[in-house]
């Protein structure tokens, strides 16, 4: 079977990044007036500025840590969630196959290994799939987990 | 696709984004679930404390009960004939998993393709479980028969 990949833009976790930056470059910029000025001055240039870097921030923020970059075969998949988070697994590492709806519409395949003590998710609605995708996803993963037992 | 697997497909779907909210917040699918040689074609998870926003979060959290309850849906078609020694079969082993899992209560529904007899129609009418509710599902004509008390009565409610 061919690699499948599935990835995209999450548009949600990229607005959270934005405003964690601007969230701490803000408080700098308050403290920093502060402790200079002994007050606290709106300096337009420098809110421009914040909001700049935020942006470039908030996205190197979300490539490095947060999006997420899924791939599959028969055998295996591998998740990749920034630069720095890899999770690679066989199929046959796994027991059971469920479907989990985490709230707000957001839907994830859940894997459980060690015998159904411990479960990695496979964040299929942050991959940006349909519904009816995640369900044909949900079922060849299935098949591949049966399949793997039998070999 | 077969009538009973569309209807599986719905009814999760419908489970799973709060259709029954109001009775239980279902959050997690099994599909080919066996228990004690009883192979269910679907058991869904939930809890009766709602997720909600805001507000709802603080009512459920102060207000509700944290229970944990499932709905298991079976196929018929692997009975033969299904009666009332195979209802029996398939009550004892939701009993254990309810046991072994320590939920609270139970929707138990038997889907099948066709009607089913008048006979089982009146066993699962004139049953009062109080913590599981028990439907048999006709899926060809929508027809439903619930068991008595709360549970058999909500149950038709949400699994059209």
């Amino acid at each position: 079977m061919a690699r499948k990949e599935y990835s995209g833009l999450q548009i949600s976790d990229l607005f959270r990044s934005f405003f964690i930056v601007l969230l701490i470059l803000t408080a700098l910029y308050i403290a920093s007036v502060f402790i200079v000025f002994g007050g606290f001055w709106v300096i337009r240039e420098l809110l421009i500025m914040n909001i700049i870097f935020s942006a470039i921030g908030g996205w190197y923020l979300y490539k490095t840590r947060i999006h997420k970059l899924f791939s599959f075969d028969d055998k295996g998949f591998i998740l990749e969630v920034g630069k720095k988070e890899k999770i690679v697994h066989k199929w046959s590492d796994f027991d059971q196959v469920s479907l989990v709806h985490r709230g707000y519409g957001e839907f994830a395949v859940r894997l459980y290994y060690n015998q159904g003590k411990k479960f990695i998710d496979l964040p299929a609605s942050k991959l940006k799939m349909e519904y009816n995708t995640i369900i044909e996803l949900r079922a060849k993963i299935q098949d591949f987990v049966r399949a793997s037992k039998l070999e | 696709m077969s009538q009973i697997e569309d209807y599986l497909l719905h009814l999760e779907k419908n489970l799973m984004t709060g259709n029954a909210r109001w009775v239980a917040d279902f959050t997690e699918s099994f599909r080919a679930f066996k228990i004690n040689d009883v192979n269910f074609d679907m058991v869904v998870r939930g809890n009766t404390r709602g997720k909600g926003f805001l507000l709802s979060k603080l009512f459920a959290y102060t207000a509700l009960p944290n229970y944990q309850v499932v709905c298991l849906v079976f196929n018929s078609n692997q009975f033969k004939q299904f009666e009332r020694r195979s209802l029996n079969t398939v009550l004892d082993a939701v009993k254990s998993y309810m046991k072994e899992n320590e939920l609270k209560w139970s929707w138990l529904i038997i889907a099948q393709k066709g009607a089913f007899s008048e006979a089982i129609k009146n066993v699962v009418s004139s049953l009062a479980i109080q913590e599981v509710g028990v439907a048999l599902v006709d899926v060809d004509s929508k027809t439903i028969t619930s068991s008595q008390g709360y549970l058999g009565k909500t149950i038709s409610r949400y699994i059209k």
